[in-house]
């Protein structure tokens, strides 16, 4: 199911009439069974997005889609989402089964599928009034929504109107927007009565009469034999146990067609049913063995592997994951990344996680998406946002070592650096001026005719990496990082070293405004 | 060497109150005990007397009073501790759900209990009160609302009727302390659950008995296992409610803990010999040991029921 958001926003009132706008107009698709990673520091909007993706909360303004169902209005459970919390907010009474069939238990399986079968009885045993019939009630829905939609939408407005009138102290003008406020409700809810009249069938009753005197009429004669099968059964007391089962074997050979898929529905054993679900969800996260317990008992790794299975017991069109790694140590965190990918990989739910580190999203996401301040940076494929970084917020935020800047100025299409030419581009075109560049610390090259000259500070070795710590005079930072292959370099603190830039690992960026300029 | 040192430090914390516990709480159990089996005691001289047997005991069980005694008691615990345990549960729900005004109605709910008892008692008799002679006095509230002359809690009142207005009493006054504690306990559950349960697609309905009340349940057998114990020992709340002037308890309307209070009151013997303070140190014991195995039941269903 691809998910789509238009122009998405949320603002956070708090009650002394502060504003937070925690994501600012916001637009992104994401592609159906894949699986993307909304990165960002924290507090740049990721989790209210990922929260109002999942229906925990309403957006201010914008829409939300799943395919192309507009789902804005929509609660969690009418989404058909599945959300990983931080913590996993495992229910700690319950055992592990109990937390995962807990969804399933809630969905009234009987009562739907059995409504569900009705429905498609009567559409093959008089199929033009329940065509009709049933088609009404689709678009009575749609319908709702809409209006819903539009009464949402106009609370957002007088909301952020009345915080306005609000700081500037008219009490008069808060007052007639209340009432103006009010009039709009209440045409909306004429509104909404005559599109539903309109939309309502003349002959609504007619119909609805006549489905189900034809339903009945094939149910009369099949009622009176089922009940005499359960009489018969019922004076068997052999026959007692597993009462159901054994009915539903008999009454099969005498159920009309057309009502087969309703008993079916009737008599399936919903209990097993869960359980089975409950054990191949299990079995998919790999806890099948840990059924029994309850999560306090289970490690950080365990647990998540339940909130998982909680999450897509239920067959959900989209799976959200809160910061899912964050909570467990290193080693867990690598193998429980690997976890996830399979798990997404292998039931083909579109996935969408939140973080805040970028080693773990660059690893797993098929995409990914950086924020800050609410909105959205840059979006692609992981390496590809790496290699090119559309400003300097993304340059900074991604790569560990971190990128290392320079002051410098651009002259002729050519940057310079303590006087010295140390990159040039076709990109930059006519500016001129004085622009950071960025260097990545696999970047350097060592070499004699280098023009970038540092010193040497310290040298880093943590297994098969090193890095060289150094300083130079125009670097923003006091030290930069070098990160060099092992053989081409020998420590010496007190002789300078020449270094030449890879151009492909070297960005520069406009001071004032973070653009990258090349 | 350490371990050592510390249980020194532990016991020198605990010797003060033990201390006191001792001369306040074992003693007096001890004591209590004895003189429970020494029919003949005598609380002026303090003398055990010659006789030590079971009699006192027997008295006590062959005294309707105290057979009444102890019903009123009964009715109190099972009445009144379960209906006021679920009403306060639900106040506290209904209170932690509503936004605006909660603070005000938590005051509200709270102002009995730093009320005093007795005179609170004293209020529900005057609420239900009733002139014995009609004209010499006016009818209470109750009865001026209702347009009735009922004797509610006056010597002429019916078992039904005291009983009724002492178990609205009771209700009503367990409720403050109890919604406190639960809406700290409702309070203390993390919000997630409940987004967790919204996730999950839980009814309102399934969301209270499946995640509020598993999660609160530590609470909910503390206040029970205490409410209970309290209840076993009321006294002063039937007093005034029922008492008649003078505060004195009609025989018919004492608790279990009235009639020990009657019987230390009386020195000397009663007819068959045994001192009536003895009966009252055997009701104490029997009061005693009725708390002690019902608490061990409660502590042992909550053990297999109660989520920690």
């Amino acid at each position: 199911m691809e998910v789509r958001l238009e122009n998405l926003t949320k603002i956070f009132e708090s009650k002394n009439s502060d504003r937070t706008i925690a994501v600012n107009n916001f637009n992104f698709t994401i592609p159906d069974g894949k699986l993307v990673g909304l990165l960002g520091p924290s507090g740049c909007g990721k989790s209210t997005t990922l929260y109002m993706i999942s229906g925990l909360l309403y957006p201010t303004q914008g829409r939300i889609f799943f395919g192309d169902e507009d789902v804005t209005e929509l609660s969690p459970e009418q989404r058909g989402i599945g959300l990983v919390f931080q913590n996993y907010a495992l229910y700690p009474h319950m055992t592990v089964r109990k937390n995962i069939s807990f969804p399933l238990e809630n969905m009234n399986l009987k009562k739907t599928n059995i409504d569900d079968a009705i429905q498609k009885a009567n559409l093959s045993i008089s199929p033009k009034e329940a065509k009709i019939y049933y088609q009404f009630l689709k678009d009575g829905i749609v319908l709702k929504n809409k209006f819903k939609r539009l009464e949402s939408e106009a609370k957002a407005v007088y909301q952020s109107k009345r915080l306005d009138l609000l700081k500037a102290n008219q009490s008069n003008a808060i007052k007639n927007l209340k009432t103006e406020f009010k009039q709009q409700l209440k045409t909306f809810q004429t509104d909404y009565q005559t599109a539903l009249a309109n939309l309502t069938p003349k002959n609504l009753k007619e119909l609805i009469s006549i489905i189900n005197s034809n339903f009945a009429t094939i149910n009369k004669s099949y009622q009176t034999k089922k009940l005499q099968l359960i009489v018969q059964s019922l004076i068997n007391p052999l026959q007692w146990l597993n009462f159901q089962d054994k009915l539903w074997k008999k009454l099969a050979s005498v159920v009309p067609d057309q009502l087969k898929k309703v008993e079916e529905a009737r008599y399936k054993n919903y209990p097993k049913f869960i359980n089975d679900e409950v054990v191949a969800m299990a079995k998919l996260v790999g806890i099948e063995d840990q059924l029994k317990k309850k999560p306090a008992q289970l490690s950080g790794g365990q647990q998540q592997r339940v909130a998982i299975a909680r999450a897509l017991v239920k067959k959900p069109k989209v799976l959200l994951l809160d910061e899912p790694l964050s909570n467990l140590d290193a080693r867990l965190r690598l193998q429980t990344r690997e976890e996830i990918k399979r798990i997404q990989k292998e039931t083909g739910i579109t996935t969408v996680f939140v973080t805040h580190d970028q080693e773990e999203a660059m690893s797993i996401s098929d995409e990914i998406v950086l924020m800050n301040f609410g909105a959205e940076q840059q979006k692609g494929n992981p390496q590809e946002v790496y290699n090119q970084p559309q400003n300097l917020f993304v340059a900074k935020f991604l790569g560990m070592p971190q990128i290392n800047l320079y002051q410098a100025t651009i002259k002729e299409g050519k940057a310079y650096i303590q006087n010295e030419v140390v990159f040039e581009s076709k990109k930059l075109g006519n500016f001129e001026g004085s622009v950071l560049v960025g260097v990545r610390p696999e970047g350097y090259e060592i070499d004699e005719k280098g023009l970038l000259v540092l010193q040497p500070q310290f040298v880093e070795m943590i297994g098969r990496d090193m890095s060289l710590v150094a300083s130079h005079p125009d670097a923003l930072t006091p030290s930069i990082r070098v990160v060099l292959a092992m053989d081409e370099f020998k420590f010496n603190p007190n002789q300078m070293i020449r270094m030449k830039l890879k151009p492909h690992k070297t960005f520069v960026f406009e001071k004032d405004t973070g653009r990258r300029l090349a | 060497m350490l371990d050592h040192k510390r249980d020194l430090k532990a016991w020198l914390y605990l010797a003060f109150p033990l201390f006191l516990m001792s001369i306040f709480t074992f003693y007096p159990l001890i004591k209590t005990l004895l003189i429970s089996v020494f029919s003949e005691y005598n609380p002026l001289t303090d003398d055990f007397g010659r006789y030590f047997d079971f009699y006192a005991y027997l008295a006590v069980f062959n005294d309707r009073f105290f057979i009444q005694a102890l019903s009123n008691s009964m009715v109190l615990v099972f009445i009144s501790v379960p209906i006021s345990t679920i009403l306060a549960l639900l106040i506290a729900v209904g209170l932690n759900s509503i936004k605006g005004l909660q603070k005000i109605f938590q005051t509200i709910f709270f102002l009995p209990y730093v009320t005093n008892a007795l005179a609170i008692g004293m209020v529900f008799n005057v609420m239900f009160s009733h002139p014995l002679i009609s004209g010499i006095a006016g009818e209470g509230l109750i009865n001026t609302l209702f347009q009735t002359s009922i004797d509610w809690v006056g010597p002429t009142a019916t078992y039904d009727r005291w009983m009724l207005v002492v178990l609205i009493y009771s209700i009503w006054n367990g409720l403050d302390f109890k919604i406190l504690v639960f809406i700290g306990g409702l309070q203390s559950i993390s919000k997630q659950y409940y987004d967790a349960a919204k996730v999950d697609g839980a009814p309102k309905k399934r969301v209270f008995s499946k995640i509020t009340i598993p999660l609160l349940s530590p609470i909910i057998s503390y206040i029970l296992v205490t409410s209970f114990i309290g209840a076993f020992k009321s006294y002063e709340s039937v007093l005034a409610v029922v008492g008649t002037a003078g505060r004195n308890l009609d025989r018919d309307r004492w608790t279990a803990v009235a009639y020990i209070y009657d019987k230390i009151g009386i020195a000397g013997l009663d007819l068959n010999g045994i001192s009536y303070y003895s009966r009252g140190a055997a009701s104490a014991v029997v009061l005693f040991a009725i708390i002690m195995v019902f608490t061990f039941f409660n502590l042992y269903i909550s053990k297999r029921s109660v989520h920690y």
